[in-house]
């Protein structure tokens, strides 16, 4: 049944034209036979359309879900959530494949064998508790509660989880955000107390009009965007980014640059793709400001770049820009050129400087605009906080904070969730940080309070990781102990003697995949494991669970109730809720809490009250109301006002209909408008979401060109250029508090910052290298000629580590890093039905070599040919660490030379959960594994992910 | 009056995501190596100005359509809104039509049988000559998901789903359509205009160079 353009020719002769076939009888107005066609809108009336969130990347997706006889049948997006506007990505698409998987987890599971060997016997759910129980109590006891660690992964509706551990005892409960991009981050928490600044594409947007109405407002305003290491249009975080950039580029004549050394999706409609050397962000974007202070001519409206007007609304600009000026006349030691001139990062970064002076100026001179930086790039790198907090300072001083079209931070405007159902005991009313504790060290008894115990902000390395610190638990797991140095219980030492895990695959991806299997399967001399008790709980069966001694099967994104966590421009919340019963024996997170929490109880834990658990939260809408009491909790602030019968700067909290109707109560000594509570009920009669008005300029009055101190949320409600400043007896500023425990620990410095040659934490502006980088950091010099490739990673359309075993993803490509390369193989796989009662069938398939897509190794096709490569031959990359892994190259022009890309989780696949991911493990790249894992960046212990140097041969 | 269904691809919008593809598997479940809709992804040029292409394709529902006239049982044919349809209940899996659609556009359905007897046709028909009903495989095409449209939904999966919004789709004898009004200000191509087959699905492409890249058929 060939296919072949002669066949068409063939019957065209027979055809002769649209008047044959009219003659043929053939154009018949039939429709679909009557019985086709009762069958179908039959089919169509019986699905019952529930409203939820999506799971399978951190977009998290507003999703339409369509369900018959308690099955999922389609997904599509929500139309009435502005985040994605009724639009879905292929992953969301494609989540029928997961909740319908064979490999996903089904039943409680105690391993039998050793860890990592994958035999486990199956247990019922009170067997599995019980282990894990009796496991707790004696740990607790031996050890004290805080060498307890539960990492609730990455996936961020883990607030049961949260809740249970702290009132276990531990303050070590953390979750994604560690593992994530710290330093991208970090900038905007110093700056304003934020963390994610996004372009103001995200459309629709309801705002305030002069009549009192609320209009739908899609128009954008945006004339020019720079991705720099960001590519929303396949790690599609944010999701407004994708119909946003192109939306505002043809509606608006918007243009948009890319930073990447790779071609990604963004670069290949970009106006402009800029391919530096990996790990110089920083430079482009400090001779961005360099260039932008030197050349900026208030009186020239060509070269007006900075808006000064930022001043009133700020703090300690002055000395910023003092701190900044000093390096100009300083000799970098490699290239012998004045720091953050034009010069000087051309030269590092490896491109023209004519480049660094378009992106300069145009950024500076086009106004609305946004400089936008991402999660690989500055976020994974050793310094990206430097590139973060310069990245900041631009868009500030160029007036773009805020201002409609320009860019926002998506952090600081988002509805309040988490709060007390996370944090705080109903029964003991307080926060279970705020415990009192006592512990003994060195023969006294010391008190403090329950979080003065955490293992990083407490720590002797990272204070400062607000974050916490995921990447060097391998050591702790190893027998390191946890030396506390800061606060009261400063001398205080523990080991870690469990770890919980919880929708995570940090043994793939929490820093280098095999100094993880190396620590948790870590002996002590007596042959017992030195990590005590390993719990994984997931849907998905991955690499970490199988180092887990119980397995807990959770209930998957479409079987709980929770809340989406997303980064819109203003307070907008939507549920996620069960739209189907848990499959198998699975349970959701409220369940699994109560269990372990009762368990515990049982045995005698008297850290845990009935009141705080079973007895409060009989059902999941509870827990779910308790994590947004008072939403949205933001001020009534901005131009327009978002409600203008209202007091300007009250914080607003309530439902939508309740705050616009008027049904309020105004607290005038609280400064509070009060309406009905936001809840699961309210939200699902209202297509599962709830929005409130956009305005901008949040950080000043409506009625004058002056600070209202309400907002930004730093100590001074200014923008803070400064970090560590006196305020009359009070010190203040993000970094003040860290370097006030350093002073009250006789100036003993954190050994992270030390590694740089800080003793305490910067008051304004600073500056330092990335490591593994030949080319920035005169210490790695030496490795450049042996080790010529820079590696880089990112994602595919995949969420990370977790969603590889789902095959219509394999269908697809994506830039050179998953494309069709497998080797024949057969596996049993979720297959789609046309008809009947079930839309997934297991079945066994025959992939043909060459037709499904695996992880690649993207690389320059220069650099291919001169090592003899052509796509699809098989290489070993290894790094100076003396690790390696394996994959197939695939080839192109779509990579900057000198620099190799792998995808996260895209290869080496260790899990059989993995399905048509594991078959392909043994020539499909980890980039993990050549990762350093002592390579934790200084201030938030952070994995440099991005950092390496390789080389590569055929294998 | 009768509808004229067809669909527009803006190439200005299209962020190569792929969700048409997977989107259209979840509504209308094609076997894995099948596709009633596809996207391809040609990555050509040299460092350091390549390009990539994404050109996403369906069955054109063509107005002059190859693949009706050698169908032996009238199971395929153009219904009155200018779908081109597959009537599963006599279609016998000879593939001729498969053969005919110079897109590939079509394919035998290896999870649906055929109901038809073949027997009925082996003296005309060699492809099906000596085997039975239950051996053989109706065939599957986009159909803009009809499913939908019949139930008044004019918005197939993948038109639904498009993270770009760059997918129009809609009756193009209403002039005052939204796809009307598109195909009449943006000119668009179609995919090989030179076979005569009259595509309904449009292409604004601002690189006509995707077409030569980026041709494959959609089912191989």
């Amino acid at each position: 049944m060939e296919i072949t353009r002669r066949s068409l020719l063939k019957y065209a002769g027979v055809l002769g034209g649209l008047a044959a076939l009219q003659k043929s009888g053939l154009m018949s107005l039939k429709h679909l036979s009557p019985a086709e066609a009762e069958a179908v809108e039959k089919a169509m009336g019986q699905y019952e359309v529930k409203y939820s969130a999506d799971c399978m990347c951190p977009s998290e997706c507003g999703l339409e879900f369509w369900v018959k006889d308690g099955k999922v049948h389609k997904i599509y997006g929500n139309p009435h959530v502005p985040f994605n506007d009724g639009i879905v990505c292929a992953k969301g698409a494609s989540g029928i494949q997961l909740i319908y998987s064979p490999d996903r987890l089904k039943y409680p599971m105690i391993r039998t064998g050793e860890r990592g060997s994958g035999k486990f016997k199956r247990v019922s759910w009170n067997e599995a508790i019980d282990y894990i129980g009796k496991k707790l109590i004696e740990i607790k006891k031996k050890y004290g509660p805080e060498s307890v660690i539960m990492d609730t992964g990455d996936v961020t509706d883990r607030d049961q989880y949260w809740r249970l551990f702290l009132a276990y005892g531990t303050p070590n409960v953390v979750e994604h955000g560690s593992i994530c991009d710290t330093p991208r981050r970090h900038g905007p928490k110093l700056i304003v107390g934020g963390k994610r600044w996004e372009p103001d594409i995200m459309r629709p947007v309801y705002v305030r009009q002069p009549d009192g109405s609320l209009k739908k407002d899609m128009s954008y305003k945006t004339k020019l965007i720079i991705y720099c290491g960001w590519n929303p249009f396949v790690a599609t975080r944010i999701m407004y980014e994708n119909r946003g950039t192109v939306g505002a580029r043809v509606e608006n004549g918007c243009k948009f640059f890319v930073i990447d050394p790779s071609y990604s999706n963004t670069a290949s409609l970009a106006d402009k793709w800029v391919a530096p050397r990996p790990g110089t962000d920083n430079d482009i974007f400090a001779a961005m400001l360099r260039y932008i202070l030197e050349n900026d001519n208030q009186n020239d409206p060509k070269k007006k770049y900075i808006d000064w007007g930022f001043k009133k609304y700020s703090k300690g600009w002055d000395d910023f820009e003092k701190a900044f000026k000093s390096w100009w006349n300083k000799k970098d030691p490699i290239n012998g050129l004045d720091y953050f001139s034009v010069e000087w990062a051309a030269e590092r970064a490896g491109i023209s400087k004519d480049d660094i002076i378009e992106l300069a100026h145009t950024f500076g001179i086009t106004k609305p605009a946004a400089l936008v930086w991402g999660m690989q790039s500055p976020g994974h790198h050793y310094n990206g906080y430097c590139g973060s907090i310069l990245g900041v300072a631009l868009n500030v001083i160029t007036g773009n904070f805020d201002a409609p079209g320009g860019i926002i931070d998506t952090e600081i405007m988002k509805w309040s969730k988490g709060g007390k159902g996370r944090l705080f005991s109903w029964v003991e009313n307080k926060n279970f940080l705020d415990r009192v504790v006592k512990r003994t060290i060195d023969g006294k008894e010391v008190e403090g309070k329950q979080s003065e115990l955490n293992k990083d902000h407490y720590g002797s390395k990272y204070p400062a990781a607000w974050d916490d610190v995921v990447g060097d638990y391998p050591e702790f797991f190893e027998g390191k102990e946890v030396q506390i140095r800061y606060g009261p219980f400063r001398g205080y030492k523990y080991p870690i003697k469990a770890y919980i895990l919880r929708t995570g695959n940090s043994v793939i991806s929490g820093s280098a995949t095999w100094k993880w299997r190396e620590a948790m399967t870590a002996k002590d001399t007596k042959g017992n494991y030195k990590l005590e008790l390993s719990v994984f709980i997931d849907t998905l069966n991955l690499e970490s669970a199988l180092y887990a001694d119980v397995i807990l099967p959770e209930a998957s994104y479409a079987e709980r109730v929770s809340w989406s966590d997303i980064y819109p421009p203003m307070p907008l919340g939507y549920l996620r809720d069960a739209v189907i019963k848990p499959m198998h024996e699975s349970k959701n997170p409220t369940e699994i809490m109560n269990l372990i929490a009762k368990k515990l109880y049982d045995l005698g834990d008297k850290d845990i009250k009935p009141g705080d658990f079973w007895e409060r939260y009989k059902d999941e809408d509870t827990f779910a109301t308790d994590l947004i009491l008072g939403t949205p909790g933001k001020p009534n602030i901005g131009t327009p006002l978002p409600y203008p019968q209202y007091p300007e700067g009250y914080i607003l909290r309530g439902t939508p209909e309740s705050l616009e109707k008027g049904n309020v109560k105004i607290d005038h000594q609280k400064k509070e408008v009060v309406g009905e509570q936001v809840t699961p009920a309210w939200l699902r009669k209202n297509h599962g979401v709830a929005i409130w008005p956009m305005s901008w300029y949040r950080y000043k009055w409506t009625t004058k060109d002056e600070p209202h101190k309400i907002w930004p949320p730093t100590d001074s409600k200014l923008i803070e250029f400064v970090w560590d400043y006196k305020d009359g007896d009070n010190r203040k500023g993000r970094y003040s508090k860290y370097n006030v425990l350093i002073e009250k620990a006789g100036g003993e410095a954190p050994e992270g910052i030390k590694k740089i040659g800080f003793n305490k934490f910067p008051e304004t502006f600073y500056w330092f290298e990335t490591v593994w980088n030949p080319y920035t950091n005169p210490e790695y010099k030496k490795y450049a000629k042996d080790y010529p490739f820079q590696l880089i990673t990112g994602r595919i359309h995949h969420a990370m580590t977790g969603t590889q075993m789902v095959p219509w993803l394999g269908e697809i490509k994506a830039e050179g890093l998953w494309q069709p390369l497998n080797e024949e193989f057969e596996a049993e796989i979720p297959e789609g039905m046309p008809a009947g009662n079930d839309p997934m069938k297991t079945v066994k398939r025959r992939f043909k070599k060459n037709t499904f897509s695996v992880g690649t190794i993207w690389m320059n096709s220069e650099d291919a040919k001169r090592l003899g490569l052509k796509t699809g031959d098989l290489v070993i990359a290894e790094n100076p660490l003396g690790k390696s892994t394996k994959g197939k190259v695939f080839v192109s022009g779509g990579i900057r030379p000198g620099v190799v890309k792998i995808a996260f989780g895209s290869g080496g696949r260790f899990s059989p959960g993995l399905g048509v991911a594991y078959k392909s493990k043994d020539y499909t790249p980890d980039c993990n594994n050549l990762i350093d894992p002592n390579a934790l960046s200084p201030i938030m212990g952070q994995s440099a992910y991005a950092d390496m140097i390789i080389r590569i041969k055929k294998a | 009056m009768a509808k004229k269904y067809a669909l527009l691809v803006d190439l200005r919008k299209c962020v190569g995501c792929t969700s048409c593809q997977v989107s259209c598997k979840m509504e209308n479940k094609a076997p894995l190596g099948n596709f009633r809709s596809k996207v391809d992804i040609a990555d050509v040029g040299d460092f350091p100005k390549p390009k990539r292409y994404y050109f996403p394709k369906i069955c054109n529902q063509c107005d002059e359509a190859p693949c009706v006239l050698p169908c032996p049982t009238k199971a395929t044919y153009k219904d009155k809104n200018g779908v081109v349809m597959v009537n599963r209940d006599l279609c016998i899996g000879c593939g001729r039509c498969v053969s005919a659609c110079p897109y590939g556009a079509r394919y035998l359905h290896p999870y649906i049988v055929v109901k038809n007897d073949p027997a009925k046709y082996a003296k005309d028909v060699k492809e099906v000559r000596g085997k039975k009903a239950e051996d053989l495989r109706v065939v599957d095409k986009c159909d803009f998901c009809s499913h939908r449209l019949a139930a008044g939904i004019e918005e197939p999966a993948c038109v639904r789903n498009c993270m770009g919004r760059a997918r129009v789709f809609g009756d193009l004898n209403d002039q005052n359509s939204e796809i009307s009004k598109a195909v009449k200000a943006l000119k668009p191509d179609v995919w090989h205009p030179e076979y005569g087959t009259k595509p309904l699905v449009f292409i604004l492409a601002p690189e006509k160079e995707v077409f030569r890249a980026a041709d494959g058929n959609i089912n191989i």
